[in-house]
């Protein structure tokens, strides 16, 4: 029998003496894009930093690739990559993209941490996936808020991680780099990587999700795409949900404000 | 051949110096005015340390107890400042008022000869070092030298993006307390050398003009450096051929490079 990807098990998490999630149950088989939805304070955050072990459950079970991401974090973390909220990152560091792309490789190395040769090959190759190599001597924070973001996913992706956790990494995009970003996670998917993405919206990602997982504190709606976007079962979580028809196409606006 | 005198000063402003760069780091972590904040902790630990010396005169130099009021607020501060502003701004005011009732209520006790000393703290003089005061500062800064070269790059890792090195396995709260303390013995260093009132010319100053002249942190690094050592020596020239406390001296020199490193950045087309 193969081990699920991700296995979580009537899971609950306290910050503090407020429950986040509460009785989570769900699993991830193959490799697959999941679209974690959810409106604000529902605990979408939560739930990736509980899957990189970095929030213990006071109840349940969590497996990711097969190992207990606490008693195991050392091992888990040398196998998936990450890309946190924008808001996360400090733009008064002066760091060149190169550094940036390394960390992602160093933060997994032992100290001290010296890069390799390989370590800057595999940098070096990474930038170029995401089609920014001549951007490698280039000041990360003078770099526009799409080449931001795929400049981290390069970091992610340096270490070849199996598993990828991003979080709102379309939050505050253009149209341009929204899709050069489409792009990079729908060339991720034919590579058969798994990624799991915290999104607010449903667009522009809800094409190239495998499942989409709606959380609100615990799991209301978890399937595929035509299972879980309809009015009816996203109303009840989003009171302010419109949906037009556009070409023949239902968009749907969620109407959730973000923090 | 130097007097004696001036030649610790400048021993000592180089061992200062070496240690100032720790403030550039505390300002990518953008924490940099905790520094200031826990200089007048020193003050307290002074304090602390001169009355034990008086009863227990071999015990422990006071620079010991200054270095360990300097680092418990700087690790008490940071722990609070996680806990949000009100929390932080609380822990703020109460060390400020802890270490002056300290200062206040001690220095009233202690006999005069000890109460200089003290003072020393408040508002220092260069000229003044002991051969044991400069022994202190080199160990201190060494020290400090040496654990920000060591971990440089996981102190780079938390400024820059603590979440993803904590996702990744570094241990964040660790090297972030270690970061906070090798920061505090910085503040006790200069605020040895300078006095706890114009401790912040040193511990800030330099820190702020590098960062206006570059953006690459080694270049940064280095040049907080310099300035915080030319700033000493030229204060030191100051103060001999004007007669003003050589402290104040270097303070002054310091804002000058400050100011004229400000002017000439807001004069350049960006």
């Amino acid at each position: 029998m193969n081990v699920p990807i991700i296995s979580v098990k009537d899971v609950s998490v306290k910050l503090g003496d407020r429950i986040v999630l509460d009785s989570v149950s769900f699993n991830v088989e193959k490799p697959s894009l999941i679209l974690v939805l959810g409106p604000n304070g529902a605990g979408k955050t939560t739930l990736i930093r509980l899957l990189l072990g970095m929030v213990k459950p006071f109840r349940g079970d969590v497996k990711v690739l097969g190992l207990d991401p606490f008693a195991e974090s050392t091992k888990l973390r040398s196998l998936v990559g990450y890309v946190p909220q924008k808001d996360k990152i400090s733009y008064e560091t002066p760091l060149k993209v190169s550094e940036v792309v390394l960390m992602g490789i160093l933060l997994k190395k032992k100290f001290p941490r010296f890069p390799s040769k390989k370590d800057v090959e595999s940098a070096k190759k990474a930038l170029a996936y995401l089609g920014m190599e001549d951007k490698w001597d280039s000041f990360f924070n003078e770099l526009s808020g799409g080449q931001q973001r795929r400049v981290l996913i390069a970091r992610a992706l340096a270490s070849n991680p199996s598993l990828l956790f991003l979080d709102e990494v379309f939050a505050g995009l253009d149209f341009e780099s929204q899709e050069n970003l489409l792009n990079v996670l729908s060339m991720l998917k034919e590579k058969k990587r798994t990624i799991i993405i915290v999104e607010h919206d449903l667009d522009p990602i809800r094409d190239l999700a495998d499942k989409i997982l709606v959380l609100n504190r615990n799991i209301c709606i978890y399937g595929e795409p035509n299972e879980v976007l309809s009015e009816d079962k996203l109303k009840p979580l989003y009171p302010c949900l419109r949906t037009v028809e556009k070409d023949g196409r239902q968009i749907i606006f969620l109407g959730d404000k973000h923090a | 051949m130097l007097d004696p005198f001036i030649l610790r000063a400048i021993i000592g402003i180089a061992f200062a110096s070496l240690s100032v760069p720790v403030s550039v780091l505390m300002l990518l972590r953008g924490s940099l005015y905790i520094t200031s904040e826990v200089s007048h902790a020193a003050l307290g630990g002074a304090a602390i340390g001169v009355l034990i010396q008086t009863f227990i005169p071999d015990l422990m130099d006071p620079f010991f107890f200054v270095v360990i009021f300097c680092i418990a607020t700087s690790i008490l501060v940071s722990r609070a400042g996680k806990s949000g502003q009100q929390s932080l701004g609380m822990m703020l005011s109460v060390s400020l008022a802890v270490s002056v009732m300290l200062y206040a209520v001690i220095r009233s006790y202690l006999p005069i000869e000890k109460r200089v000393i003290v003072d020393s703290y408040l508002v220092s003089d260069l000229l003044l070092l002991s051969n044991f005061d400069i022994l202190n500062l080199a160990i201190a800064s060494t020290v400090t030298v040496i654990a920000a070269t060591i971990f440089y790059r996981e102190f780079i890792y938390i400024c820059f993006d603590m979440e993803t090195a904590e996702a990744l396995g570094l241990k964040t709260g660790l090297y972030d307390s270690l970061l906070f303390t090798i920061s505090a013995v910085t503040v006790a260093v200069v605020s040895r050398m300078m006095g706890v009132l114009l401790s912040v010319t040193l511990l800030i100053i330099p820190a702020a003009a590098s960062r206006l002249l570059t953006r690459h942190i080694d270049k940064m690094l280095v040049g907080s450096f310099l300035i915080a050592f030319l700033s000493g020596l030229g204060g030191i020239l100051l103060s001999l051929y004007s007669h003003i406390p050589t402290s104040g001296a270097v303070a002054l020199i310091s804002i000058l490079v400050f100011s004229l490193i400000y002017i000439i950045q807001l004069r350049k087309p960006h």
